[in-house]
């Protein structure tokens, strides 16, 4: 109990409230472990922060958000009607207009349209599952995008990938399915195989589980084999052909991420795909560690402290995307 | 985490929330909603009323979509819309609500069951009932509804400083109010740990 708290100042009690709301600097942080290394000021603080975890939101939350937006959405609906009486004349006027002028044009029209390409995006931490009209069955990862026309005319089948995906091509040896990315080309016949081609990566990856592709660009061109891998490094244009690891090429698929020796920089990049997670090191040095291990529908904390934890070190969240990764100091406590 | 969907993640959904695409609008409303609710519930007491502003809020928005830029961040405009709209209804309507304590006092208890965890619970809120309205609106902001004392400067209309001044205030107001507990509740509270 802190009956008598005189002896401590505004300046820990400002602090000690920073941290407690997370909102405290790393200057600010090494400040008020320097007021902690005594007794009194330690068991204070201690007390504080009980007082502030036991201030919870209620468990059982009174407020029904998936009714309350069916009522919005009733309330929103009527009003759309009501504004839309008032649209009809407008409506019809338009309707006129685009019969008058659409019989001469209606075949270029029509045209336009069936050769539409559709695109879909996804953002951090979203996938997507996407079925073509000739029944290939493309997995669009985080952060990628797929353009793709709505309908397969013409002698082949071509798409356009940013990013990394995984394809099921359907077969149709009269059609070769071709997807382009940045600056490679892999045309297939009927396979199964990942791309991985990220912009801010220089390496791009194509690699085969089934069948035969051929892998074109400016730095070489090759057909692969299956479990063979093609990893085109952009910058110092190499091409290389290898066989690969297809657990953890496809581990995404299964919502895992896999690590085998990878540097936290690798890890760092990846979390922010998958998570959008912001992850900053205290110092260079750190980015270089490497880690392994495997992390099936985890929760990005645990893969943090996971991480961290492994190579001695810790992290603290600097805002609401934004974590930092540094090397504790053993001197202090944390 | 991870799973396919179709859905807007939260970012994407803000981007475009009032651009007249109803799954980002509903995102964004979910995700706010209860929170909006409990900041609402500061002002004006009783959990429907709180819950009226709020989905008055949202209808309105939606209805002026054309109109609005949002300049700060979704998140600050919403709770600053819902302090001002609850603030309307508190001095346009001093009678319309008369003593809903009662009832909120019985929701709590009646789907609350677990005794320890709810005196815990009725400790907790009856220290932030006593709280001066504004300290209680910057702590609930931040404790409660996880905003930074920048979001909560914005959402207010006070600078940083103050924001940190009442968190300050608060945490001893909090410290002060246990110690003055009747023992029995304190000594359960004790018990519990």
């Amino acid at each position: 109990m802190i009956m008598e708290n005189a002896h401590l100042t505004d300046r820990f009690y400002e602090l000690s409230v920073k941290r407690l709301s997370s909102e405290i600097s790393k200057a600010e942080s090494e400040e008020l472990n320097n007021y902690l290394k005594e007794a009194k000021t330690l068991e204070a603080y201690l007390e504080m922060e009980k007082s502030w975890n036991e201030i919870t939101v209620p468990a059982n939350n009174i407020f029904d958000s998936n009714r309350a937006f069916s009522r919005l959405e009733q309330r929103i609906e009527a009003w759309e009607a009501r504004q839309n009486r008032f649209s009809l004349t407008r409506i019809a006027a338009s309707i006129a207009l685009l019969i008058g002028l659409g019989v001469g044009s209606w075949f270029t029209y029509n045209q336009l349209f069936t050769d539409k390409m559709e695109l879909v995006q996804t953002a951090t931490g979203e996938r997507n599952t996407i079925h073509l009209s000739d029944g290939t069955l493309v997995e669009l990862n985080v952060n990628s995008f797929l353009e793709y026309p709505s309908d397969f005319k013409g002698d082949e089948r071509s798409v356009i990938l940013k990013g990394e995906a995984y394809f099921k091509v359907a077969r149709d040896k009269s059609k070769p399915f071709k997807v382009s990315t940045n600056d490679i080309t892999t045309t297939v016949l009927g396979t199964q195989f990942n791309i991985r081609s990220y912009p801010e990566d220089s390496l791009i990856a194509v690699s085969l589980l089934e069948g035969s592709v051929k892998v074109e660009s400016r730095s070489g061109t090759a057909v692969l084999e299956p479990l063979e891998q093609a990893t085109i490094n952009m910058k110092e244009n190499k091409f290389e052909i290898a066989p690969f690891d297809s657990l953890a090429t496809v581990a995404w698929l299964s919502n895992t991420l896999l690590f085998k020796n990878t540097t936290m920089r690798k890890i760092a990049l990846e979390l922010k795909r998958v998570y959008g997670l912001d992850i900053v090191f205290e110092d260079s040095a750190l980015a270089r560690l490497t880690v392994s291990g495997r992390f099936k529908n985890e929760k990005p904390t645990l893969i943090l402290t996971a991480i961290t934890r492994a190579n001695k070190l810790d992290y603290r969240k600097i805002d609401e995307q934004k974590i930092e990764i540094y090397k504790p100091d053993r001197n202090k406590q944390e | 985490m991870l799973e396919a969907t179709n859905k807007p993640t939260l970012i994407e959904a803000e981007k475009e929330f009032l651009s007249g695409d109803k799954a980002s609008f509903e995102t964004v409303f979910k995700e706010y909603y209860s929170s909006l609710c409990r900041f609402a519930s500061i002002f004006v007491n009783d959990p429907m009323t709180s819950e009226e502003v709020v989905s008055d809020v949202f209808f309105k928005l939606w209805v002026n979509k054309n109109k609005i830029v949002i300049k700060s961040g979704v998140k600050t405009y919403l709770f600053s819309m819902v302090r001002n709209a609850a603030l309307d209804r508190l001095n346009n309507k001093e009678n319309y609500e008369a003593a809903p304590e009662l009832e909120k006092l019985q929701i709590v208890s009646e789907e609350d069951d677990r005794e320890e965890a709810d005196e815990k619970l009725r400790l907790a809120q009856s220290i932030l009932e006593k709280m001066p309205t504004q300290m209680r609106q910057v702590f609930s902001l931040n404790k409660l509804e996880g905003l930074k004392y920048k979001e909560i400067a914005e959402v207010m209309g006070i600078s940083v400083r103050t924001v940190q001044n009442h968190m300050v205030a608060s945490v001893k107001f909090i410290e002060k109010n246990k110690i003055n507990l009747p023992v029995s509740i304190f000594l359960l509270a004790l018990s519990l740990q």
